[in-house]
């Protein structure tokens, strides 16, 4: 078996884990982020662990689950890791939605944690 | 790629321009009851039709107003107001708007100033109408006054989308305000002072206040 560029390894890692602790308990999420992380929810900007954290908790939604269709990672110069999300989700009883998420991972201290985080409804134009 | 949709028959909206065709838009928090609502007043006609790239539920209608056949598609979210998203051609020519909360949880009250305020700000005179939904969970919220509704000019109704009082009064009046409102744009102000004169008298008479010879038809839509 080919060994996965690091990058990879940690990148996916780093995306099962997340959507896990989103999908199982999202108070918890407050252990990847730090105080100059920035999340963008929907073009709604947040920064640090404990406004990004208010953010997703406070979404009005009791059970979520998210399945991954796709996700690409890369090392950027700065030693980070870049990585994107492509994927479904299903918020209580309400139809399957697609979504797109980014995150930006930094080493710090020997943990990675997540910098910069976007998210978007997969949710297109008409009419 | 916004164009692509007009190759969709059911998002093209150019549609709506025709004098048959009216688009009445539902708002509100998730899990307000919105879809049941709709599911209540349909009944037999429940077709949703799901959108999932555009996180949007269509359900179509045919009514009689006056002595017109009108077809009705009510818009429903798919529940994407959880995120926080809700598309400017979602609001795009509507002709009447329904903004429904749960009397059960006062968040969903306290959030129609916001629902309203976006509304306002793609649709200025809509005719539009607050719906107190859940009223069986506990009918005392009844004798509760929602000011809302008053402080903005636009009708209130209690409603029970799980027993049913009070939903297809809703509706009918709020296709009927629709329909006024394309015919006559113009008139909105006139409508809307007249709809409120009407509005206590209708309260006191009960959920089975006459219904302005309105009578739906069973649709063939498919």
């Amino acid at each position: 078996m080919v060994d996965q560029p690091l990058w990879e390894q940690i990148g996916s890692s780093f995306v099962q884990h997340y959507y896990q602790m989103f999908d199982s308990d999202r108070s918890q999420l407050g252990s990847i982020y730090i105080d100059a992380s920035c999340l963008t929810w929907e073009g709604q900007q947040f920064q640090g662990k404990r406004a990004i954290v208010e953010k997703l908790t406070g979404l009005p939604f009791t059970k979520i689950a998210h399945s991954i269709t796709a996700q690409d990672h890369q090392p950027t110069p700065d030693c980070c890791i870049l990585s994107m999300v492509v994927g479904q989700l299903k918020a209580d009883d309400d139809p399957i939605m697609g979504f797109h998420q980014s995150f930006i991972l930094k080493n710090i201290n020997d943990a990675w944690v997540c910098t910069n985080d976007m998210f978007r409804l997969a949710i297109h134009n008409f009419g | 790629m916004a164009g692509d949709a007009g190759s969709i028959p059911e998002l093209d909206q150019k549609k709506y321009d025709a004098g048959e065709q009216v688009k009445i838009i539902c708002l509100g928090d998730s899990a307000v009851g919105k879809s049941k609502l709709m599911e209540r007043f349909l009944m037999d006609e429940y077709r949703p039709q799901q959108l999932s790239t555009y996180a949007l539920t269509l359900y179509k209608h045919t009514a009689t107003v006056g002595n017109k056949t009108v077809a009705i598609d009510f818009w429903d979210t798919a529940g994407q107001e959880r995120f926080q998203s809700m598309h400017p051609s979602y609001y795009h020519k509507a002709h009447a708007c329904i903004m429904v909360f749960d009397v059960q949880r006062k968040i969903t009250y306290k959030n129609l100033a916001n629902w309203y305020t976006e509304l306002r700000e793609f649709r200025p005179e809509i005719p539009c109408c607050v719906v107190a939904n859940k009223i069986d969970a506990d009918l005392k919220v009844t004798q509760r006054s929602f000011n809302f509704g008053k402080k903005q000019g636009i009708p209130f109704y209690f409603v029970s989308a799980a027993d049913g009082t009070n939903v297809v009064k809703m509706f009918r009046e709020m296709i009927t305000r629709a329909v006024e409102y394309k015919q006559n744009p113009s008139d909105f102000m006139d409508e809307v002072l007249q709809e409120l004169e009407n509005f206590d008298l209708e309260e006191k008479e009960g959920p089975e206040a006459d219904e302005v010879g309105l009578k739906t038809e069973s649709p063939e839509l498919e």
